[in-house]
């Protein structure tokens, strides 16, 4: 109001007044969700300094893949150091934001409505639809830089286990890193806003909230997800993996092509087994065993190469779910809320 | 010239109606009170009027023909809800600033001015004022955007008798000072005869009686005689209300032309507080102006 619309005209000084008022009545909750992300930026930056400094100690960043004797110990004494932390950490953060969402969007109309300032808010000179998309934009757009500053951290965390661990493992760093997390961020968020409008009522809205987010986000991890591109296929030796990808299945065959079930490939170890039992070296005669019958081991994974384009095509389909909830929300006010 | 116009006008709410088949036009210029008992409709008109509640049935237009909750109808028309809703976590000032920020008219000095006579402190939370003062900062922050029409809901219903004295007060002084139009609800009826020139009653969600306050209390009297009298009397006269208690019977009658006293009886001017009160207690009755409603009064 008293600054100077300039050239700019005469929407100026309305937007620049939204946005004080979107500060002032939703800082409290902007306050909460830095605070929550900022504790776990605390600990991993303390944690990841000296996770950083060891790997490099022990000579990590060197190894390629981890194929001499003294990797493979350096690895073991990285792993059982600190690998707890890297398994546990994505997971409280993987619901983070679901609990910023629901917290900082559900109370942006179900509070009004619930205490009846609506009735001061919306009969303003200004009309509630603008009302409605200041805030939803502002404080979508404030916590959609949160959680990416805070993904970005995430990221320098856990880069010394991305040739171990890998990006792409479901339900692990996938979950925080690169704009998946932002983009549930904002999805939570614009559902609060929406279910808070529908429901009328701040804490049944943020509970609300936070089943729904977790009826859409956890099926599509784990149904969704694994189709955003065909699998790869590898033949594998016995006992070995694709390191740093995500396994989403792995299988033995015989020479025919067919799948064993798991009794099957018991009653084959243990032929196996009895075969090898009087060989020189056991191991390498079981092993030889399962090659002379022509059984194979086999992998259907997604490869770590491909971190950035699963995270794009998530985010995506998680920004446009928020666009439409935005969009849902704005329509309630208008027409159904009050 | 109307403030604000409804033709036959319903709000459902599930199964039972708030307010059916209501016209109505109020004008502008005028200080309206809008009275009637709770449950009678009388906020789901006003919360009609200014863009809140869509009607079910029929159509609400205020400023001579505006749509409510329209820009220019949010413009000009101020609101003061019931229970004078503000955010009780911001102070005083930042209440000003925030209504500041949404005002296309915004007078700071008007508003600052008010308060200062006021007493009440920039710096205070809002939920810590008195509910007095919580009131006037509704009423000042309504007042500083200037409006052409101020529609309050029940602002004094829950003041103690020298806040409300002071509530109007103010009010009155507004009114005075910008000639904008006023609607007002209130089911306290004593407090209006001193700032309302014009009078709708509402019950049971339609329009009762409607009118320039000067004109109804003047074509009304208060007759009091025998009560073994009242048939007769009640035949002669367009009788509002007719109450007997022992031998004395006193009857609320309209006066359309000059109507000889019956013997033994005596006639005497009413107020406005015993003319709604009259109304209220007789719901069937109704007094309103032009081809709204035929000139008629029937007795309860």
């Amino acid at each position: 109001m008293t600054i100077a619309a300039g050239s700019t005209g005469w929407t100026l000084p309305r937007v620049k007044g939204l946005t004080w008022i979107t500060w002032r009545q939703h800082r409290t909750a902007l306050f909460g969700a830095v605070a929550v992300l900022g504790g776990f930026s605390v600990f991993m930056l303390i944690h990841g300094l000296a996770m950083h400094r060891d790997y490099h100690r022990l000579g990590l960043g060197s190894c390629g893949s981890f194929s001499t004797d003294a990797c493979q110990n350096a690895l073991g004494t990285f792993q059982h150091r600190y690998q707890s932390v890297a398994d546990f950490l994505p997971v409280p953060l993987a619901f983070a934001p679901a609990l910023i969402g629901a917290f900082v969007g559900a109370p942006i109309i179900a509070r009004e409505l619930e205490s009846g300032t609506f009735r001061f808010a919306w009969t303003q000179a200004t009309d509630r639809v603008r009302w409605t998309v200041a805030k939803l934009t502002l404080l979508g757009a404030v916590l959609a830089g949160l959680a990416l500053v805070f993904s970005a951290l995430y990221g320098w965390w856990f880069h010394p286990w991305e040739p171990i661990l890998g990006r792409i493992q479901s339900g692990k760093a996938y979950e925080v890193e690169g704009v998946v997390f932002a983009a549930r961020t904002v999805f939570a968020f614009a559902l609060g806003a929406l279910l808070g409008a529908v429901l009328r009522r701040t804490l049944v809205a943020m509970a609300a909230t936070l089943a729904v987010w977790i009826g859409v986000v956890l099926p599509s991890a784990i149904y969704l997800r694994p189709h955003i591109m065909a699998p790869e296929v590898a033949q594998l030796s016995k006992g070995g993996f694709v390191r740093n990808s995500w396994e989403l299945s792995s299988w033995m065959q015989n020479a025919a092509g067919h799948h064993l079930s798991s009794a099957q490939q018991d009653a084959l170890s243990r032929e196996a087994g009895n075969a090898a039992l009087n060989a020189a070296d056991p191991r390498a005669a079981y092993d030889q065993w399962f090659v002379q019958h022509g059984y194979t081991n086999w992998v259907k994974y997604q490869p770590n190469s491909r971190f950035w384009h699963f995270q794009l095509v998530e985010g995506v389909a998680y920004l446009v779910l928020t666009l439409l909830l935005g969009a849902a929300t704005v329509w309630w006010v208008r027409r159904r809320a009050a | 010239m109307s403030a604000v116009e409804a033709q036959a006008v319903g709000k459902r709410y599930g199964r039972t109606w708030a307010l059916r088949d209501c016209t109505l036009a109020v004008p502008s210029g005028r200080v309206v009170a809008l009275v009637g008992p709770n449950g009678a409709g009388k906020s789901t008109l006003l919360n009609m009027a200014v863009g809140l509640t869509v009607p079910t049935t029929g159509r609400v237009t205020v400023l001579d023909g505006t749509d409510p909750g329209s820009p220019t109808a949010l413009d000009r028309i101020a609101f003061v809800a019931q229970d004078t809703p503000l955010y009780p976590n911001l102070s005083v000032a930042d209440t000003l600033r925030l209504v500041a920020s949404l005002s296309n008219r915004w007078d700071e000095a008007n508003a600052q001015q008010r308060l200062a006579d006021l007493d009440i402190p920039l710096g205070r939370r809002v939920g810590k004022l008195s509910g007095g003062q919580h009131a006037q900062v509704a009423l000042a922050v309504a007042l500083a955007r200037h409006p052409d029409l101020l529609i309050l809901d029940e602002p004094v219903a829950r003041l103690d008798p020298l806040a409300r004295h002071d509530f109007m007060g103010a009010l009155m002084a507004a009114v005075a000072d910008e000639g904008l139009s006023v609607l007002l609800s209130s089911h306290v009826v004593a407090e209006l005869e001193r700032v309302c020139d014009y009078l709708v009653v509402l019950s049971r969600g339609q329009v009762q009686v409607a009118g320039d306050v000067d004109d109804l209390v003047g074509s009304h009297r208060i007759l009091t005689g025998p009560a073994g009298e009242i048939d007769a009397v009640s035949a002669a006269f367009d009788v509002v209300h007719a109450h007997s208690a022992e031998r004395q019977a006193s009857v609320l009658v309209r006066i359309t032309r000059p109507m000889p006293v019956p013997a033994g009886w005596q006639l005497a001017e009413t107020n406005l507080e015993e003319l709604v009160l009259s109304y209220l207690r007789a719901p069937r009755a109704s007094a309103l102006p032009g081809p709204l409603g035929e000139r008629r009064a029937v007795s309860a």
